[in-house]
């Protein structure tokens, strides 16, 4: 018998390490180890499935990937918290390198310090984007990040700064346009403190946080306010006035303590076109960055976001890289502010993340030297306005109606228009599955009538012209 | 009343000491800063605010690790060493002098009386080692 | 052949690419998706409010293509990994990462694949993670695996969460999780942030929990223990299934941090060790590249009564099986919140995709043929260390009687007694070609050096290795050993200096 392919160790190799160990065979060497636990037997081992050769294997998966939708016909309008950017080839060159791909997290910085480089433009590149002060080198995505960033601010919000056992005194305000998933992540990682969730309005017309509704709620939402969280663009694509949120929450003196004032975003390319948050006195952001070169892949490894001003660095979760010398004061890298984590600080460490999105992070460092400062600009520009163009479109062919009227950047909500009898009451997932059939995600259902729609630089003129006349069709059917 | 420029100790190595001026003031130990390493920050208690003996007055870190500091004894912090935010090194370099962590009030010295003094702590550490 | 892989090389350097740019310079073609002229010149103020755009753009390096290429290409250079040298971190399982796995993950239409298309058109992608399922609980005796968490420590929150509310449900309002103190880190991190109180309980010299300890530690607040096995040694908890029997008498829960898993891969199955949950490190037993870090899966598997409990959304398959209605034959796989007492959301879509999907691959790859080889192997190769450097670093192994399991740890009693400090070792490694070991961890063993080979290094390699320790332990100056290592890009790094004036940035 042959090795298997994966196992450099030969039979005869193999023969040898029993023997010097001085052990017959496997049933004898994990009799030893396990005592009473029984050896899993061919009768357990035959739920598994037979080997597959790579050739066989390859076909298996080559069939799956013909059997979902195919990118070459597929026009993708869904955004929803991920967004179909094009990512360049370069990118897939150099992540496929093995010294990026295949080392562990960079703890010895000496044979790390390709990574720890790489990761160290990324937090320079996503400051810069942000406007803020620190960046960390990954969370896992988007609303994990900004649970974690509601947990600093309670900690930041408490005397000592260590997590109390019980907020139960605490309401986090947070805005209605916050993707409700995100609200639903913060839930999981915040329900243990009690701490309470209120909700700020949006505004009918314009679809963004009621700012009369925030101050009321800051001032009598029934409890100590440790952080207000909003998002921008917020989900139904609508650009916020961050300016005259912050001013509220900053001026806000309920309990003798100002909350901290939380950004996050699903899409921060919007930031090549809009302000960011920095520039807003934004205490923490904390979103997604998928979009920087990353695949959609069915939702995930995503790229969390997080960012925080210098004075609360301390607070921050996850790896930090820094810029040093070594012996020779040549410049070098490593992470620094260690006695936040787990591995030294256990229990009363700022969060228990270890694994992040490190490679993803890479790639967007590598994107978003790609796109350089102006191809920033420019391709955020571009989704601008492909969005505009397809929203002008869709609203020109009397099917849809606004369900906002606020500026948006490249997705944006509609409602299906009640037309009499003509599109039979169709229900925005029913549309959305009858486009799917024809080749077109055409958007994320929000309600029963209303779905966001999105549009960036892998689609074309002619998509949106197929997205109108297939509209059409379906909904006059 | 104890002696002015002497210092007595406790178990988790801070000590309490009289200066010149009659001012008392607390830190950690030559030893404690030895074991550390290099010190890269320190979290100062905050002035004005009583703390209860071996309650936590804030933190010292190295590179990878951090150690608590204890009130050696019920006191209030009348200030902080400000220099230990720019330059932690002060606590390596001189433990009992300029790396002070703070000037404190106490109300009597009966709680400094049940401390270490300088012969016991030593005793103390060399005890402590071998183990 | 060398007789070590660390000889010599040319190290390229490199300034940050923001010192490179020229203005006007980018790395990008950009599509003019057929917009007119007109539209492409227009201002953004046409569109939206002026008050809200950005005057000037972020100051992003400008480069082009060949500029950014070269510029990451030689930064990679400066990275050990798994496939130019030997990786023996303990506790990471730095196996080998099949390259097809890469070239499925690759594949056109699933990277593109957006996470709310409509379930009926991607029925082959959900079945991917429900036949995945089956293959974990078949390895594991479990019942069911929520695939949500990102990491090992997501799975850990997400399983103490379940504990947690489970007692909620319950009515009672226990407050402790029992750690023994050779754990990771992450252990009583995310059981504070599920809302618990770590308990630490001091383990025996092999980092092993004795049955009768923990009784000093069992009451009615104690919800359940988080177990590391094998422990952090790389040693079997002999006494598993008596703790198990003692926790489930008391009402609480065995929850096992499966960071150790490649130990038990197809030989053992943690059902029959009276474990409640597990969370599997995808990116260390199931052979998906740690990423410099990340990403990775921590997929979570639980015993039935707590299937309800999972985190949502699931994929669920509706019908299929063996039923009399021919309507029913063909199962139909859903995308389902219906999970009556779940912990909630913990990940804006499902579950890190391409990270699971690779894993699938590898097992379908090993099959049932090949599965138990790979906890075989890497306990032998694990035992061959454990003995070979035994005997060269004598007294240094606290658990010299016994076999270990996947790892293997010693302190460094005997190198200390050549002058060499575990950080001068691991460094001294470096410059003969090979990756450190974990090193002061776990905590309890004097400077201690973790080693864990895997299955997939040859004997040949091993021999190496364990040649160099030997050679640093008999033939290194002091001198040498505080300047290495001497062949990296950069040398011994200035860490006081990075955290006593940290640079976040450019």
């Amino acid at each position: 018998m042959n090795n298997f392919r994966y196992f450099p160790n030969s039979k005869r190799d193999i023969a040898k390490l029993y023997r010097i160990l001085g052990i017959k065979d496997k049933k004898e060497l994990f009799g030893k180890i396990l005592g009473g636990i029984p050896l899993m037997d061919g009768g357990i081992l035959k739920a598994l499935p037979e080997e597959l050769g790579e050739e066989a294997l390859y076909r298996f998966f080559l069939d799956i990937d013909s059997n979902i939708p195919a990118k070459s016909r597929t026009a993708v309008f869904a955004g929803g918290g991920i967004y179909n950017h094009f990512v360049p080839s370069a990118i897939d060159g150099l992540i496929s390198r093995s010294e990026f791909y295949t080392p562990y997290t960079p703890y010895q910085p000496e044979v790390s310090q390709g990574t720890l480089f790489a990761l160290f433009e990324f937090q320079s590149f996503i400051a810069e984007i942000l406007g803020m002060d620190v960046v960390n080198a990954s969370m896992y995505d988007g609303a994990e990040s900004l649970a974690e960033a509601v947990l600093a601010a309670m900690r930041l919000s408490s005397a000592n700064r260590d997590m109390p056992v019980s907020h139960k005194d605490d309401i986090i305000l947070i805005s209605g346009g916050v993707n409700p998933s995100y609200v639903s992540v913060i839930k999981t990682f915040a329900g243990g403190t009690g701490v309470k969730i209120g909700k700020v309005k949006l505004d009918g017309r314009t679809g963004r946080t009621d700012i009369e509704d925030l101050k009321q709620k800051l001032a009598t939402g029934g409890g100590r306010v440790p952080a207000v969280v909003v998002q921008q663009p917020n989900y139904f694509g609508v650009i916020e006035d961050l300016e005259a949120l912050e001013r509220p929450v900053h001026s806000n003196s309920n309990s003798g303590y100002n909350p901290g004032f939380i950004v996050s975003s699903t899409e921060p390319y919007s930031f090549g076109v809009i302000n960011p948050p920095g520039y807003y006195n934004a205490d923490i952001f904390a979103g997604e960055g998928n979009s920087f070169g990353n695949y959609m892949n069915f939702g995930g490894p995503l790229l969390g976001l997080f960012a925080a001003k210098k004075e609360y660095v301390r607070q921050m979760p996850g790896r930090i890289v820094g810029k040093t010398k070594d012996g020779k004061g040549r410049d070098a890298y490593a992470f620094i502010l260690s006695t936040r984590e787990q591995h030294i600080r256990r229990g009363a460490a700022t969060s228990n993340i270890c694994t992040n999105s490190s490679l993803n992070a890479v790639r967007a460092a590598i994107y978003l030297s790609l796109c350089s400062k102006s191809g920033f600009k420019e391709i955020a520009s571009l989704n601008l306005k492909l969005a505009h163009i397809l929203r002008d479109r869709l609203l020109s062919s009397g099917l849809f109606e606004p369900l906002y009227d606020g500026d948006f950047f490249n997705e944006f909500s509609l409602k299906l228009k009640i037309n009499g009898n003509k599109n039979n009451n169709t229900t925005a997932s029913e549309f959305i599955e009858k486009m799917a059939e024809r080749d077109i995600i055409a958007g994320v259902a929000v309600s029963e009538s209303a779905l966001l729609i999105s549009a960036t630089e892998n689609n074309r003129l002619s998509d949106i012209e197929k997205y109108a006349e297939n509209a059409k069709e379906v909904l006059n059917a | 009343m104890i002696k002015s420029g002497s210092f007595y100790f406790s178990k988790s190595h801070e000590w309490i000491g009289r200066d010149s001026n009659n001012k008392y003031r607390i830190g950690i130990s030559d030893f404690a800063q030895s074991e550390l390493g290099d010190v890269v920050y320190v979290s100062l208690p905050e002035a004005g605010k009583a703390y209860k003996k071996d309650g936590k007055i804030g933190e010292i870190e190295s590179v990878k690790s951090v150690s608590e500091i204890y009130a050696p004894v019920d006191l209030k912090i009348i200030s902080v060493n400000s220099k230990l935010n720019d330059t932690p090194e002060l606590i390596n370099q001189d433990s009992n002098g300029a790396g002070f962590i703070a000037e404190v009030e106490i109300s009597d010295d009966s709680g400094i009386e049940a401390l270490m003094d300088e012969n016991a702590y030593k005793t103390f550490i060399a005890d402590s080692h071998h183990e | 052949m060398p007789k070590f892989p660390g000889i010599k090389g040319i190290f390229l350097d490199e300034d940050p690419l923001i010192e490179q740019g020229s203005k006007g310079l980018r790395g990008i073609g950009i599509p003019d998706c057929g917009l007119k002229k007109s539209d492409l010149k227009k201002d953004e103020s046409e569109y939206i409010d002026a008050k809200y755009i950005r005057k000037s753009p972020p100051e992003l390096p400008e480069v082009s293509e060949p500029t950014v290429v070269r510029h990451f290409t030689r930064l990679s250079s400066w990275n050990m990994c798994v496939d130019t040298v030997f990786y023996p971190l303990g506790s990471c399982t730095m196996k080998y990462n099949p390259k097809i796995n890469e070239k499925i993950a690759a594949l056109e239409n699933i990277k593109n694949l957006h996470p709310l298309t409509p379930a009926r058109l991607i029925q082959p992608a959900l079945k991917i993670i429900d036949d995945f399922n089956n293959i974990l609980c078949a390895l594991t005796g479990l019942a069911e695996f929520g695939f949500a968490p990102q990491a090992g420590a997501a799975g850990e929150f997400a399983g103490l969460k379940i504990i947690k509310k489970y007692f909620d449900l319950k009515g009672e309002n226990r407050k402790t999780i029992l750690v023994p103190d050779s754990s990771h880190g992450t252990n009583p991190a995310s059981s504070v942030l599920a809302g618990f109180v770590p308990v630490e309980i001091k383990t025996g010299k092999a980092g092993t929990l004795d049955a009768e300890e923990l009784e000093k530690f069992i009451s009615k607040d104690v919800a359940g223990i988080m177990i590391t096995n094998p422990n952090t040694f790389g040693v079997f908890e002999k006494d598993i299934k008596k703790i198990a029997e003692i926790m489930h008498k008391n009402g609480s829960f065995v929850y096992m941090d499966g960071a150790n898993f490649n130990a038990f891969l197809g030989s053992a199955r943690v059902s029959d060790m009276g474990i409640d949950l597990i969370q599997l490190n995808l990116h260390k037993t199931f052979s998906t590249p740690h990423g410099g870090g990340g990403p990775g899966s921590g997929a979570l598997g639980v015993v039935e009564s707590l299937r309800e409990f999972l985190p949502v959304p699931y994929v669920k398959k509706v019908g299929g099986g063996v039923s009399a209605d021919k309507n029913l034959k063909r199962p139909v796989y859903e995308l389902s919140e219906d999970k009556k007492n779940s912990i909630g959301r913990m990940t804006p879509f499902l579950c890190n995709f391409a990270v699971v999907l690779r894993a699938y691959a590898y097992l379908l790859s090993l099959g049932r043929e090949n599965i138990g080889s790979v906890s075989e192997i890497a306990v032998l190769n694990a035992n061959y260390v454990k003995k070979k450097l035994g005997k060269i670093l004598s007294g240094s192994d606290p658990f010299e009687e016994g076999l270990c399991m996947h790892e293997c740890v010693f302190s460094d009693k005997a190198i200390e007694e050549s002058g060499v400090s575990t950080i001068e070792l691991a460094k001294l490694l470096i410059d003969y070609g090979f990756h450190p070991p974990t090193v002061y961890f776990p905590k309890n063993i004097h400077g201690a050096i973790m080693i864990e080979p895997t299955e997939t290094e040859s004997v040949r390699t091993l021999d190496n290795f364990i040649k160099a320790v030997k050679e640093i332990k008999f033939k290194t100056k002091k001198s040498k050993a505080v300047k290495s290592p001497q062949k990296t890009k950069v040398g011994r790094v200035n860490e006081v200096l990075a955290n006593k004036q940290p640079i976040f940035k450019y």
